[in-house]
């Protein structure tokens, strides 16, 4: 049984991935725990979806929709980044980096704005349990991106630092950041637009 | 060692204004049939738009195309275990 | 996983190799924890943690149930606490072996022991107070019920700057005293302490304190971390020194 699991193991060419293994350990894992508290989300809002529906009306769709082009848009600019890395152009990736880091702090920016909306509102954490979900889920998500934040502020010192400039870097705050975007991907469609 | 070539730049920005488009669909699809009556189909339909928006962003953005198959499954089976479940919660919900 | 580990490497001098009093230190750490599982779970029964919407009779009622074993388990746990200073303590000398500055190992020291208050003894404390005074006004023995799952579940600074600490450490240290995929497991640990806060709000759903999110999540990727911990920690000092 033993010798089968460790068999599952991915090694040698298995572990040729983009950036580094032990970074997509982490994001699989960050997957798996987002999941989760994605099932858990859907199992209360199956025994009360009008309550969650007439909740959700409250979230400004345009603006949801919005914050999720600029965090789309912040991915491609990081995977076009990982791309100038590898040619060798470490200015442009640095610049890309930094344009990810701007849109990745709009899209916090626009966050905390639809919260402070929202509190103003009446429409606060223990308010139902949609915006039970809704805070927690976004919050969460919101300490993912101050990371991601984090990650991409070491990748431009490494990209500054000729010495550095290591390859792997830039790719697995690459993939960091991507994990970042599916969840919130998924987040949108499940806050958002699921009616 | 993933080598990329002058045409991966004009791809990724494909799959970009994709992903944008996608999501523009699904909210004014969520917005335009809020009405009660649709709300299973649309919301069966916005979750697919989901999920091909986070599968192109796996394989593209995160370049899983060129990754180890295993990976690319893994991350497949987790996007297909996640929008199962959220389907089948979802329109279970309507005969309650 | 253990086709993945390496041998740690020689640093300074310090040769990870047979230890005896690291032993020591590894078989105390690992039967603490192991005594710390059955005082919370079968004496003291606050974990899993009772409703967080109890009334108050039913509070009286959970401290006269197991008013017994409450006191065995954490009067038992007020002697053997000194176990938590040794297991941080020998994770907080791997960490000396890494190419890290000292600042890591003082601010895990400190975080572990300004933690063990609200990790476990205001919980045990609470729960003494409430079994061996039994004419409590109900309302004071309500009290001590909410402080026990409060901090017990909640508590959260010290411990988010405490895997904080260990996850850069692990990630800058050049010395590979840990593998990185450690760091990232550490992390994981900082987002569950997070969603431990909503405890302070919410008496029922998936964020309370007994909650499927905020408790039993957070305790599984707990369990799974720990075990890692003191793996990692075994390999160490059982691993014959690599010549440099």
């Amino acid at each position: 049984m033993r010798r089968r699991l460790l068999a599952m193991v991915p090694s040698g060419e298995d572990l040729d991935v983009p950036g580094s293994i032990n970074m997509w350990l982490f994001v699989v894992g960050e997957l798996f725990i987002f999941a989760f508290y994605f099932f858990v989300f859907m199992m209360y809002r199956t025994h009360a979806t009008a309550d969650f529906v007439g909740s959700q009306r409250h979230l400004n769709l345009a603006v949801g929709a919005g914050n999720t082009v600029i965090l789309l848009t912040s991915s491609y600019l990081v995977a076009l980044a990982v791309q100038a890395a590898r040619e060798g152009s470490h200015d442009r990736a640095r610049r890309l980096v930094r344009w990810t880091v701007a849109l990745g702090v709009v899209f916090m920016t626009i966050k905390l704005g639809e919260w402070a909306y929202e509190v103003r509102h009446g429409y606060t954490f223990p308010s139902d349990d949609f915006f039970m979900f809704y805070f927690a889920l976004t919050g969460v998500h919101l300490f993912h991106v101050l990371m991601g934040l984090g990650i991409l502020g070491l990748v431009l010192h490494e990209l500054r630092t000729p010495a550095l400039q290591r390859q792997f870097v830039v790719e697995a705050a690459g993939t960091y950041w991507h994990m970042v975007d599916v969840v919130w991907i998924v987040l949108f469609a499940l806050l958002y637009v699921l009616r | 060692m993933i080598t990329n070539r002058r045409s991966d730049t004009g791809r990724l920005t494909s799959v970009w204004l994709a992903l944008c488009g996608l999501t523009v669909v699904s909210a004014v699809a969520a917005a335009a049939f809020d009405d009660g009556r649709h709300n299973v189909t649309v919301g069966l339909v916005v979750l697919l738009i989901g999920a091909c928006k986070a599968r192109l962003v796996l394989q593209e953005f995160m370049e899983l195309r060129h990754a180890p198959r295993w990976l690319g499954r893994l991350t497949d089976a987790w996007l297909l275990g996640v929008v199962a479940f959220v389907a089948v919660m979802h329109a279970y919900q309507r005969h309650r | 996983m253990t086709a993945t580990v390496r041998p740690a490497p020689v640093i300074g001098g310090v040769a990870p190799g047979d230890r005896l009093d690291l032993r020591i230190c590894w078989w105390i750490t690992v039967g603490f924890y192991g005594l710390f599982g059955v005082i919370f779970v079968l004496l003291a029964r606050v974990m899993p943690p009772p409703g967080a919407d109890l009334s108050t009779e039913q509070i009286v009622a959970f401290y006269a149930d197991h008013r017994t074993t409450i006191k065995i388990g954490f009067g038992i746990l007020m002697v053997a606490i000194g176990g938590a200073a040794i297991a941080s303590g020998i994770v907080a000398y791997e960490m000396t072996r890494m190419s890290v500055g000292k600042v890591f190992v003082y601010t895990y020291i400190v975080s572990l022991s300004v933690g063990a208050l609200p990790g476990c003894l205001l919980a045990a404390i609470c729960c003494l107070t409430a079994t061996f005074r039994a004419d409590l006004d109900p309302q004071v023995t309500e009290l001590l019920f909410d402080i026990t799952f409060l901090s017990f579940v909640g508590s959260l600074g010290c411990f988010v700057a405490n895997y904080s600490i260990l996850a850069l450490a692990i990630l800058l240290d050049e010395n590979e005293v840990f593998p990185k995929w450690m760091a990232y497991v550490t992390i994981w640990q900082i987002v569950t302490e997070l969603l431990a806060a909503p405890v302070f709000i919410f008496r029922t759903g998936p964020f309370s304190w007994n909650g499927v999110i905020s408790f039993w999540e957070g305790t599984a990727l707990f369990g799974i971390y720990m075990m890692l911990l003191i793996r990692l920690v075994r390999r160490n000092i059982t691993t014959p020194a690599a010549v440099s």
